[in-house]
């Protein structure tokens, strides 16, 4: 396979190759790193890629090899997961990325984001794009750490309901 | 909530102890349906960040432009967030922001388009901005104007909004930016553009040295260049050099971290996925004018179809440069360096290599032992490989061409040396000769191209020459000439 094309892979994975990862560390920059660190691995040895197999199990492999070899590297001894735990993630999000349900989700998670309270954006600002732990945010707030975590929950669940009523109105999923 | 989903919560809050990690650990082991049903949790929680990024990303790209000193250094999140102070600092620095941006002193900025913005006649609080234009429209393709007239002047604020077509704009700074349409630019200081989408070239002289333009995941300060980006409609930035050095800033926009910093020289190119990943551009294609480049082959006509290597990387980030039709006196050589292709002094430029479709190769794999390069063609071809007649030819290119007997010759010039070394029209300030090569490839069948230096030599005279061309820097990297067979002109 030649770099372009598996560039194109790799652009068609890279949101399931994040979420993988993402179930092995803790924090989003962490795993936009490691996300980073895989990209270089694929990219730099493209010739160990046999394109006659599906492309997202090698580059969960990938992953798993760069995350574990960070976590060793920072003294993580303890892994997140063990071995076997990680192999059942990683047929699980393949298999949700092969339902390919996504742009409509994606999108109607746009609107329903948009709709939420000014009070719920902030607090999802400060988790999501500060990456701020719910402990960290109700020490900004001068708030109990339990309501923030009680909060967060409550949001997630209502934009998951609010997507799915979307998805109901449009007739289903898409693709 | 079921103690599965405390756990799950838990894990997606960062805050999970030891002993619920290693139970949830238990559960992904026992439990295929809950494995899925935690992987869709951590799937959703990164949908939401992308969707939160995105939803930030451009009004933190203009309260970064405009922060006291930022500009020339590289951006730390932590720092600037400790400068406003926190989010309700930010939130005021936007509507600040969107006061400047908006202000009447100067009139209203404007959107400089078919369409004006509503909002730009929005007016706020008057802030001190300059009442001098920054740019001047200097060139104008479009089919209809859409309000973007030649020698409209631009002002900071505005922004250059085209549904189609091109521009060339001149601003004062001392840079000449092509925008292809889509496109909307907008210009936040003399010094300073947000490329929200489209193909943006830019030539900076020696006075526009720091310019620089922020797309919605990356930063490109220009240090003394010729560069491109574009901004697709998924968010990806593209980031092409053509000539001199810029600087990437890229990475975590949030969570503390700093950005990271890459420099790129010419020949190099990279792109900054939305979701803040990069990866190199391995094949850019070029066209007659500097504005008309893309990310891949787009041309349909092109006889070349795919390029590969073994080693180009994210550590090692060149690109090869597709040229449809481009080939004659004065053609760059390499897309790394400003080399030309040019006829020897007294010998006409062969007629058969005149108008084809050529690569740019990389003079920086001149010395990569082991290479392996893979052309694929659209159309059954003569493929042309001009070969530096100094060496000795390596076994795989003798295995696969015959020497035609024609030479060609390459005007060069080296880092340091003063301008004007290279020549223009034939046989002028010629350096090396090359010898020509030819083959024949079928469309769809890989053609396998090596390094110059054949590391299998057995001859201890052509190792040793071989050695000595290498020891004296004294050698080129070989030329990529195609021409289809429907395009054959008679020797």
């Amino acid at each position: 396979m030649d770099s372009s094309e598996l560039a194109r892979e790799w652009s068609r994975s890279q949101n399931a190759i994040l979420s993988f990862i993402g179930s092995l560390v803790h924090d989003f920059a962490e795993a936009e790193e490691l996300l980073q660190e895989t990209a270089a691995q694929v990219f730099e040895h493209v010739h160990r890629y046999d394109s006659s197999r599906p492309f997202l199990p090698y580059a969960f492999g990938v992953a798993r090899n760069v995350v574990l070899l960070h976590q060793r590297k920072r003294g993580h001894h303890r892994v997140i997961f063990d071995q076997e735990a990680i192999e059942i993630l990683a047929v699980a999000f393949a298999d949700l990325e092969a339902e390919q349900p996504r742009e409509f989700e994606r999108k109607a998670l746009v609107n329903c984001y948009k709709k939420l309270p000014a009070q719920s954006k902030k607090l999802c600002r400060l988790r999501y794009e500060e990456d701020l732990s719910p402990g960290e945010i109700a020490r900004r707030m001068g708030a109990v750490p339990g309501s923030i975590r009680s909060s967060l929950s409550r949001i997630r669940d209502q934009l998951k309901i609010c997507i799915e009523q979307q998805l109901l109105k449009r007739g289903g999923r898409d693709e | 909530m079921s103690e599965f989903d405390r756990l799950v919560g838990s894990w997606l809050d960062g805050e999970i102890t030891p002993e619920d990690r290693a139970a949830l650990n238990q559960r992904l082991r026992d439990n295929p349906n809950e494995a899925r049903q935690f992987a869709e949790s951590v799937r959703f929680h990164y949908q939401l960040r992308q969707v939160i990024l995105d939803d930030a990303s451009i009004p933190r790209a203009l309260a970064d432009t405009l922060l006291p000193q930022q500009s020339e250094r590289p951006v730390h999140r932590r720092e600037w967030r400790t400068l406003i102070g926190g989010l309700a600092a930010l939130s005021l620095m936007i509507v600040l922001t969107a006061a400047f941006l908006l202000s009447p002193v100067r009139q209203e900025p404007q959107q400089i388009a078919s369409q004006p913005s509503e909002s730009a006649k929005t007016t706020a609080s008057p802030q001190p901005v300059a009442a001098d234009p920054v740019a001047v429209i200097e060139m104008s393709k479009l089919e209809t104007s859409h309000g973007v007239n030649v020698g409209k002047s631009i002002y900071i604020g505005d922004v250059v909004d085209i549904p189609e077509g091109s521009v060339r704009i001149r601003c004062f700074s001392g840079v000449t930016v092509q925008l292809a349409g889509p496109a909307k630019l907008q210009f936040v200081s003399p010094m300073k553009t947000i490329l929200i989408e489209g193909r943006l070239t830019a030539l900076v002289e020696e006075s526009g040295r720091g310019f620089s333009v922020v797309t919605p995941r990356a930063e490109v300060i220009d240090l003394g260049t010729e560069f491109g980006v574009n901004v697709n409609s998924e968010g990806d930035s593209d980031i092409v050099v053509f000539s001199g050095s810029i600087d990437l800033i890229h990475g975590a926009q949030t969570s503390g971290q700093p950005r990271k910093i890459q420099r790129l020289n010419i020949g190099e190119a990279m792109r900054v996925a939305s979701y803040g990943g990069v990866f190199p551009l391995t094949v850019i294609q070029k066209g007659r004018e500097p504005a008309e480049w893309s990310a891949e082959i787009t041309d349909p006509e092109c006889s070349i179809a795919k390029i590969s290597d073994n080693f180009i990387g994210p550590s090692k980030p060149l690109y090869f440069a597709v040229i449809s039709k481009g080939f004659g006196e004065d053609a760059q050589a390499y897309a790394d360096r400003d080399y030309e292709w040019n006829s020897l002094p007294d010998t006409p430029f062969p007629a058969y290599l005149e108008g084809a479709d050529y690569i740019q190769m990389l003079n920086a794999l001149k010395l990569v032992m082991n290479l392996k390069i893979q052309v694929e063609l659209r159309k059954d071809s003569d493929v042309y490989l001009l070969m530096d007649g100094r060496i000795p030819p390596p076994k795989w290119l003798l295995e696969t061409f015959e020497k035609t007997g024609d030479r060609i010759g390459m005007d060069e010039s080296w880092k340091g040396d003063p301008p004007g070394l290279i020549g223009t029209g034939p046989g002028v300030s010629i350096d090396t000769a090359f010898d020509i090569w030819k083959t024949s490839v079928s469309a769809g069948t890989p053609l396998t191209l090596g390094s110059i230096i054949d590391s299998s030599w057995e001859s201890p005279a052509i190792a040793e020459k071989t050695a000595k061309a290498i020891s004296l820097g004294s050698l080129s990297m070989y030329g990529i000439v195609v021409v289809p067979h429907s395009q054959k002109v008679d020797n």
